[in-house]
């Protein structure tokens, strides 16, 4: 689904903020892209998502070379950013929610709103909860179904509640079929939904594979792994209805 | 940072529904009409739109404690104004008596200017405002007025983004530095709020391009006119207008 080799982004003629990036990523998997503040997080997000263009290297997405076509990339995927009031355009949740869309698929948006149960299309977006605006912000990027869901800290700054419920609409994304990238700084809410972890440093790529080999060189790049397997306990489900814990083996 | 709208509606009745569900390019229309017909219109025929402004203003909701500091604002506005004219008038010959009426015409005159903007405001959304105000265009900038539309759109809700970080930086600095002299203070808050802003502006772009709001699709009318929405709005303006010419 996703295919990058030697990627290198830079505003010119600054110097390179993302340096020598390399990963493959199926259909139905979700990365989760961890590093240290100013990384390059996030300008990695705006390239997959078609809004950047890569100064050198090869960017398959969707079997769209990303290099030459930035318009299909775009079609294809779908960012979600980290500040929900600046995503957030429409005055209530009806008018944010439909932006965009065709008369016909207005129901289809107002159907998916009753069932994330957000509040009431009349609802005006400043009485929403942090919480309520994240959900809003990814089910206005889930209306433009999206081959690729890239998410900029979907946990960030939420309750136990709302995290659960971003980890629901993840884990029911991929049961759909959706590849997901997800950057996120807190590795815990996401560990055990991860297929791959893509580490990034300084904006160059340190680590990239499954749990069990990333994990245990976060403490060197300036990431924290979760606790469970900081333990020795290997990936611990997140909650109670989640399924079972990975294959991964802590760490000796 | 906590983000509250500028005017945040909440329709108390059916005059408020009914304002809200009306659409902007009918009340846009009227807006105008009524904001150039206004400066001409007799006093005993201004107490019309004056109440409407009053009346609508209160059905929307208009009268909270969240709206207080903008009805503040609106209330120094026309103080200054209505302030100046009487200065002014009496400044260039007028009797005491002949400069205060005066003033307090022009302040009645610039309240009812202030209640239908605020019914405008509050009644319409600022993504509906920027439809309407690029429909009237159409004609005039073509293939290019939906980006009047998202323009217009963005402005309205940047405004209120603004107000927030201001105040943020107003009660930062506030904690940090209680006796700041205001001159240095005169020189930190702009710059911080460039600072801030510029950030937050090009964060906005990505969204709008995440979300792929930068295409004419995007901002196209979400229906039709209904004839009854353009008698409600212009025959009342019409009738102001009558009012003036006939003298």
């Amino acid at each position: 689904m996703i295919s990058a080799g030697s990627l290198h982004f830079a505003y010119a003629p600054s110097p390179p903020i993302l340096r020598d990036i390399g990963f493959q990523l199926d259909k139905g998997q979700i990365l989760g892209l961890v590093g240290p503040n100013g990384a390059g997080k996030s300008t990695l997000l705006a390239l997959l998502a078609g809004l950047l263009t890569p100064s050198t290297g090869t960017l398959r997405i969707a079997q769209v070379d990303a290099m030459h076509d930035n318009k299909t990339v775009r079609r294809k995927t779908a960012l979600v950013l980290q500040e929900a009031d600046l995503t957030i355009i429409g005055t209530t949740v009806g008018e944010d929610i439909c932006l965009g869309l065709s008369p016909k698929r207005r129901a289809e948006a107002l159907d998916l709103a009753t069932r994330l149960r957000l509040p009431a299309p009349e609802t005006p977006v400043h009485i929403l909860s942090h919480g309520q605006k994240r959900k809003l912000c990814l089910a206005t990027a889930l209306l433009r179904r999206p081959e690729i869901l890239l998410l900029d800290e979907p946990f960030a700054g939420l309750d136990y509640p709302g995290i659960r419920e971003v980890r629901g609409m993840l884990r029911a994304n991929q049961d759909n079929g959706l590849t997901q990238i997800v950057a996120c700084h807190d590795l815990e809410p996401l560990a055990d939904l991860a297929d791959l972890w893509l580490v990034l440093s300084n904006g160059q790529q340190t680590a990239f594979g499954p749990a069990q080999e990333v994990f245990p060189l976060l403490e060197s790049m300036d990431v924290r792994a979760p606790c469970s397997w900081r333990a020795g306990l290997g990936i611990l489900p997140w909650d109670d209805r989640h399924k079972p814990p990975s294959a991964a083996t802590p760490p000796s | 940072m906590a983000v509250v709208p500028l005017l945040a509606p909440n329709p108390r009745d059916g005059l408020g529904r009914a304002l809200l569900a009306l659409d902007a390019r009918p009340k846009l229309a009227f807006a105008l009409l009524t904001g150039l017909i206004l400066w001409q219109l007799p006093l005993v025929a201004l107490l019309f739109p004056a109440v409407f402004g009053f009346l609508s203003c209160r059905a929307l909701g208009a009268f909270t404690r969240t709206n207080r500091g903008l009805w503040r604002m609106a209330g120094m506005f026309i103080l200054v104004w209505s302030g100046l004219k009487v200065g002014l008038d009496i400044w260039g010959g007028a009797d005491l008596g002949v400069g205060l009426a005066a003033g307090g015409e022009f302040g009645v005159r610039l309240v009812t200017l202030v209640g239908l903007g605020f019914t405008l405001t509050l009644s319409t959304s600022p993504r509906r405002l920027g439809l309407g105000l690029a429909w009237y265009l159409q004609p005039l900038l073509r293939s290019q007025a939906w980006k009047t539309a998202m323009a217009l759109s963005l402005m309205i809700h940047f405004l209120p983004l603004g107000l927030a970080a201001l105040g943020g930086l107003h009660r930062g600095l506030a904690m940090r530095w209680s006796d700041c002299p205001w001159q240095i203070r005169l020189r930190l808050i702009p710059l911080g709020l460039l600072r801030v802003l510029s950030q937050a502006t090009w964060t906005q772009t990505l969204a709008v391009a995440a979300r792929n709001l930068d295409h004419p699709q995007a901002w196209q009318p979400e229906r039709s006119v209904h004839l009854w929405e353009w008698i409600v709005a212009i025959v009342p303006a019409l009738a102001l207008l009558f009012t003036v010419v006939s003298g």
